[in-house]
């Protein structure tokens, strides 16, 4: 028998089970598409509308270079989709699989994998069409693509432990992904996604974003896809404290919760 | 010497009765969330190629019990050792992919249950035949009937090999013909299995199928023995 319910041994034995939550998390975005024409060509599609819409307008409105501006935007939208989903979307990842939790005795961590695996493929989806954009303003580089690679492996780690920690407080705390969700609403604000971090430098501002985890998580990918170059020690240092302290939080708080959670399903 | 197949020692279970981590609570000073107690410390062990009726009222701790063994639930104190693999047979009709066909549940399905995926596509023809629903598992799930998600999900449940069969409340399922026949597939199941642990209130269906009895009340052993005096003192006090 798969005895579950010792936490570090389930987060590897589930992890394991990558048939299980890749197959529910494929057919989580086929569902989501579903009696749709497009089926999930729809995250390519929406995004791409938004990225020419927007992506003009704003460079008009700011009165900023149409070249650097929009796939800066665009990549930055992108990537902040997914840092917000990985709060919001994965909140429901327990919740949203109770059923399967009370009747099946796998190790529950399979339903957040499976939460963030689905939001890794819109990601990459979403992902192809900055790569276009970019494409289109005759930035992309090889090398550029290279170097985004290690910075999307941590935002990637930075994702996973915002999913753990969301999933398993929201079923003890039901206000959690409200509250999670007009936060990061103010946050997109002060992060440099709409507006370049030099911004908020000429203005005496720096402090807003260099206390912003999110800015570095962003710059990680964001940076060598526009430039070509790895992004900077002080970013990857920056990301990596981040990652490093929420893990230092999420493990002992998620493993704690771990026994009791099917109770508060 | 016999082997035990589940051993269970001073468990109980306490359900609390509130969605919150006692933060709260603990500023104001009102102490530990409340709770439910499910099962008091309740012990017993199950040798090998036993068949062990649960019966007792509502509320009793009957599922509770079962969700233990399957390794649902945590035990809030004592210990519950299982050997071997686990089939639990419980709430058939939940957790369904709406929007996904019937072919595409019943792969969830199994892989939920543990089963290997070359192992499910072996089983997918058997599994599709015993639940007869035909052309409708190409449709989206959604378009089902209640008797129709029975028949998915027991049909998936039972197409297994296990040593250990827990069974909650199982039977009933679906119309005539698909009740007399998941009947059938049960008794096969536990001509098999090893080890039957069930639970009901069909009093004749228990006699049919265990030969030991547990009965329990308020989360504590009342009787347990043989079912042909058990039943009989349950039945003069219960009912």
């Amino acid at each position: 028998m798969r005895q579950s319910g010792v936490f570090h041994r389930d987060i590897l034995n589930g992890f394991q089970l990558w048939r299980v939550w890749g197959y529910l998390a494929i057919n989580d975005l086929r569902g989501k598409f579903a009696r749709s024409t497009l089926g999930a060509a729809w995250i390519i599609v929406s995004f791409a509308i938004w990225a020419g819409g927007v992506g003009f307008i704003y460079a008009r409105l700011f009165q900023l270079d149409t070249r650097t501006f929009v796939p800066f935007l665009t990549v930055g939208f992108a990537l902040w989709g997914f840092v917000t989903s990985s709060f919001v979307e994965s909140s429901m990842s327990f919740l949203g699989s109770a059923g399967y939790v009370k009747q099946f005795n796998l190790p529950k961590q399979i339903y957040v994998y499976r939460s963030v695996l689905a939001q890794t493929i819109t990601l990459s989806m979403s992902l192809l069409v900055c790569l276009a954009v970019i494409a289109i303003f005759g930035s992309l580089t090889f090398s550029g693509i290279l170097f985004a690679i290690p910075g999307l492996l941590l935002l990637l780690a930075a994702a996973m432990l915002h999913s753990f920690f969301s999933a398993y407080i929201t079923p003890y705390l039901r206000d959690f992904p409200h509250a999670i969700g007009s936060f990061m609403n103010v946050i997109f604000f002060v992060t440099p996604i709409i507006f370049p971090a030099q911004m908020l430098e000429e203005r005496g501002l720096g402090m807003v974003y260099r206390f912003n985890p999110f800015y570095y998580l962003l710059e990680l990918v964001r940076q060598p896809l526009l430039t070509g170059s790895m992004a900077g020690m002080d970013v990857w240092g920056g990301a990596l404290l981040y990652v490093v302290l929420l893990c230092i939080v999420v493990w002992p708080f998620c493993k704690r919760l771990d026994s009791r959670l099917v109770y508060a399903l | 010497m016999t082997i035990q197949a589940i051993r269970v020692e001073g468990l109980s279970v306490d359900y609390p009765l509130e969605n919150s981590l006692g933060i709260a609570r603990t500023v104001l000073g009102k102490g530990a969330v409340p709770t439910n107690n499910a099962l008091d410390e309740i012990s017993f062990t199950v040798n090998d190629g036993e068949r062990v009726g649960i019966i007792g009222p509502n509320g009793a701790g009957k599922s509770t019990l079962l969700r233990v063994l399957a390794g649902i639930l945590p035990p809030t104190a004592g210990q519950a050792r299982v050997l071997g693999t686990v089939a639990p047979l419980f709430e058939f009709a939940t957790g369904f992919e709406m929007e996904l066909s019937g072919y595409e549940n019943i792969r969830i399905r199994s892989l939920l249950q543990g089963i290997a995926w070359d192992r499910i596509k072996e089983q997918m023809p058997e599994i599709a035949a015993f639940s007869e629903l035909g052309d409708a598992l190409y449709q989206p799930v959604r378009t089902y009937s209640s008797g129709m998600f029975i028949r998915l999900a027991f049909s998936t449940a039972t197409a297994i090999d296990p040593d250990i069969l827990l069974i909650d409340e199982a039977f009933g399922a679906g119309d005539q013909h698909f009740s007399v026949k998941s009947a059938k597939r049960m008794r096969e199941l536990m001509d098999k299995g090893r080890v039957l642990v069930f639970t009901s209130h069909n009093m004749d269906l228990v006699r049919s199928l265990c030969d030991r009895i547990i009965w329990i009340n308020k989360g504590r052993i009342v009787e347990d023995g043989p079912a042909d005096s058990v039943i009989p003192l349950y039945l003069s006090t219960e009912v």
